[in-house]
């Protein structure tokens, strides 16, 4: 089962590498991170997914906390929290498949970036699961190039 | 203004470390030309990086303060990597001060450079790359309070070559404070009440003691708790000598090679009180049935090891030493009688094997003889150091350990070639006991080099080789699951250890007959000053008991 955890660390040097060498040397699965500077200055939030039992993630929880410069660890509850995740895509388009391809960008909310004769690059913003059901839909195109930020998480 | 340098020895004076142990190195020339400007602190050079890491282990582990490593940049740093993973595992506080290529070449492959805090940090508690001389007060006083508190730990300041000679008006913090780095509490009332009344339930309660009790110095209110609620108590490897082994309520070490009547007493235990431990696999066994019947109370200072092999029933996070003290003031005699009884009886009809008197075919000596020989002697005051392997299960269960502190053997990471570098870190202890280092002939030429360093300093130190002639554990696991196939095990030409203590200009001796044993040690403990001792060794001796790993008590191998 997926899980976000939001951690506030020291912006100090080598604070991240930590929180990943965790995940890695651990053996637990890290799905994306997403890290920024947050509300404070020099305190960054870093938002993880993840997942396994409940079990692991109580570990995970704690040995998180366990690290010298993470202030605060909060495991997020899905139904209290608002998370979002950018994701940007550049597609091959042909005239014919110009108005199909403008049409979903904007079922789905998106930007269009940059657009010319062969090539379109949007970016959508929502949801992981909204973001891997829109990556599905744009296989039908022929995706030249897709990058996404990882969810970054804050209480509702 | 102050240079790098005096910063660090002064922040090294401040914790009162008298002793440093160490190896030059280009990028710690200026750092170790500062020690010739002062007096207070003591540099011992030793002779390979990895042993000046298990000397200051040794020191800590002795002496329940921290300890402080110095050595240079790129293989200076590498070569203390097998310590300070030693160290780790069992928690010991530790401040490893690495030397760093300049910092305008950092990051390009610069001679002798390697990323040090990327190599440390799965090994360390935490670690600091100092990227400015104003950073090093802060950063020095950060690490060594990092390194003793909570559950203590490494700590590795890698400080550039450059930054030693600038100069700093920066001061030293008068309070510590890293947000987000919480000291343990004080456990409240109410949780010691709640594991009070789980344990004055229990009808077959145990204490199951690990190297917590050592680090917190909680011997005695772990004694003073056991005795007033009559509960027996077994330790791990680590927490050996918190509790004297002739103590009515001990039960010995448990685990792959403890005791019969330890692991019986967990096997049939209704309850078990786990402190300062962390369900190590090789007490665990096979997890699942593992204390299968018994509820468990678990205190221990590091939140991340509750619940994390074996879910407990009430876990309490705090100094296991305030957790004992607490248990102590409320707790009551318990109704154990018939319990103690039963494991009184079990400890008579399931002794150790015993081979004071079975003359051995080969006219070889038992190395529990030898070890049974060395307790009886010293009458468990010692400090006795171990290597990893046969002898320091051996010693685990033939030395009657009676004192904290008293054992030093790399439990966790099980590090060949730790002894002899250890016992010279304990011997800067200056301990009022004799100092016995154990090693097999495999792990003593791990470390063999740091004869040199007991002759610089003259330390006394009982260098005891434990020669079978192969490295026994391994061996024995290929005798009982690999069909006696010996690959890579056999050292049929073991070098002529005498002679190579007379070249590092040390006395030896070597004994091979039983009768010998018992003057030899006699004349080994009056002796001042360093003396290696070779024991030739019965080469195909088993340790027993044997639960074999990811078995069950029921599975334990009493003896051959």
């Amino acid at each position: 089962m997926k899980h976000l955890i939001s951690i506030q660390v020291n912006d100090q040097f080598g604070t991240l590498s930590r929180v990943v060498e965790l995940f890695t040397s651990r053996g637990f699965n890290l799905d994306s991170v997403c890290t920024g500077e947050g509300e404070a200055p020099g305190i960054h939030r870093i938002t993880l997914a993840t997942n396994g039992d409940d079990k692991k993630i109580k570990q995970i929880l704690k040995l998180l906390k366990n690290i010298v410069y993470v202030y605060k660890v909060t495991h997020l509850d899905p139904s209290q929290t608002l998370s979002a995740e950018l994701m940007l895509v550049k597609i091959q388009v042909d005239a014919d498949q110009r108005v199909r391809a403008l049409e979903l960008v904007q079922a789905l909310s998106g930007e269009v970036l940059e657009f010319n004769a062969e090539l379109l690059s949007f970016q959508i913003v929502g949801s992981a699961s909204k973001l891997d059901g829109a990556t599905e839909i744009f296989r039908e195109f022929t995706i030249l190039e897709l990058a996404r930020t990882g969810e970054a998480a804050i209480h509702m | 203004m102050k240079k790098g340098t005096e910063i660090i020895l002064e922040a090294i004076k401040r914790q009162g470390v008298k002793e440093v142990f160490g190896y030059p190195g280009g990028c710690v020339i200026p750092l170790f030309d500062e020690f010739l400007n002062q007096q207070e602190v003591q540099l011992i050079r030793v002779c390979h990086e990895q042993a000046a890491a298990h000397a200051a282990d040794g020191f800590a582990r002795a002496s329940g303060k921290c300890s402080v490593v110095i050595v240079t940049s790129g293989p200076g740093a590498t070569n203390t990597i097998t310590g300070i993973a030693t160290a780790a595992m069992d928690s010991i506080p530790m401040v490893i001060i690495t030397g760093q290529v300049r910092t305008p070449v950092i990051g390009t492959d610069a001679f002798q450079e390697t990323n040090v805090i990327g190599v440390t940090r799965p090994v360390t508690k935490h670690n600091y790359l100092v990227k400015s001389v104003d950073d090093l007060p802060e950063v020095l006083s950060e690490a060594f309070y990092i390194a003793t508190t909570g559950r203590p730990g490494p700590v590795v300041v890698d400080i550039p070559v450059d930054l030693q000679t600038h100069q700093t008006a920066a001061q030293f913090p008068e309070k510590i404070e890293i947000p987000g780095y919480e000291l343990p509490q004080v456990i409240g009332p109410e949780r010691i009440e709640a594991a009070w009344g789980m344990i004055s339930h229990a009808s077959r309660p145990v204490i199951y003691a690990g190297g917590g009790i050592n680090l917190s110095g909680a011997n005695e209110e772990l004694l003073h708790f056991a005795h007033k609620a009559n509960i027996p108590i077994t330790t791990t490897l680590l927490g050996q000598g918190t509790v004297p082994a002739a103590h009515e309520l001990s039960l010995g070490m448990l685990g792959m090679h403890g005791e019969y009547t330890a692991n019986y007493a967990m096997n049939r235990a209704d309850l078990v009180i786990a402190l300062g431990t962390r369900f190590d696999d090789r007490v665990t066994g096979k997890v699942e049935s593992f204390l299968e019947n018994a509820k468990i109370v678990h205190i221990d200072v590091d939140p991340s090891v509750i619940n994390k092999i074996k879910e407990v029933d009430l876990g309490i996070v705090g100094d296991v030493k305030d957790g004992l003290s607490q248990l102590g003031q409320i707790c009551e005699p318990l109704a154990t009688e018939s319990w103690l009884e039963e494991l009184k009886s079990m400890q008579t009809q399931h002794p150790l094997p015993n081979y004071d008197e079975v003359a051995t075919e080969t006219d070889r000596l038992r190395p529990e003889y030898v070890i049974g020989q060395f307790s009886k002697a010293t009458g468990g005051d010692a400090v006795v150091v171990s290597d990893v392997g046969q002898h320091q299960m051996f010693v685990a269960l033939h030395f009657k350990f009676k004192n904290l502190r008293s054992h030093l053997t790399s439990g966790g990471l099980g590090t060949m070639g730790f002894s002899l570098p250890a016992a010279i870190g304990a011997a800067f202890t200056e301990p009022t006991v004799p100092i016995i280092s154990f090693s097999g002939d495999g792990g003593f030429q791990m470390n063999i080099q740091e004869l040199a360093t007991v002759k610089a300093y003259n330390l006394p130190i009982i260098i005891v080789i434990m020669n079978n002639h192969n490295l026994g554990m391994v061996k024995q696991w290929q005798d009982l699951f690999w069909d006696h196939r010996h690959s890579g095990t056999i050292f049929p030409q073991s070098p002529d250890f005498l002679k190579i203590a007379e070249g590092y200009g040390l006395e030896g001796v070597r004994i091979s007959a039983k009768d010998e044993v018992a003057p030899a040690i006699q004349k080994a403990l009056a002796h001042k000053g360093p003396l290696v001792m070779e024991f030739m060794l019965e080469p195909d001796a088993m340790v027993y008991p044997m639960i074999p790993a990811g078995k069950e008590f029921s599975d334990l191998i009493e003896g051959e």
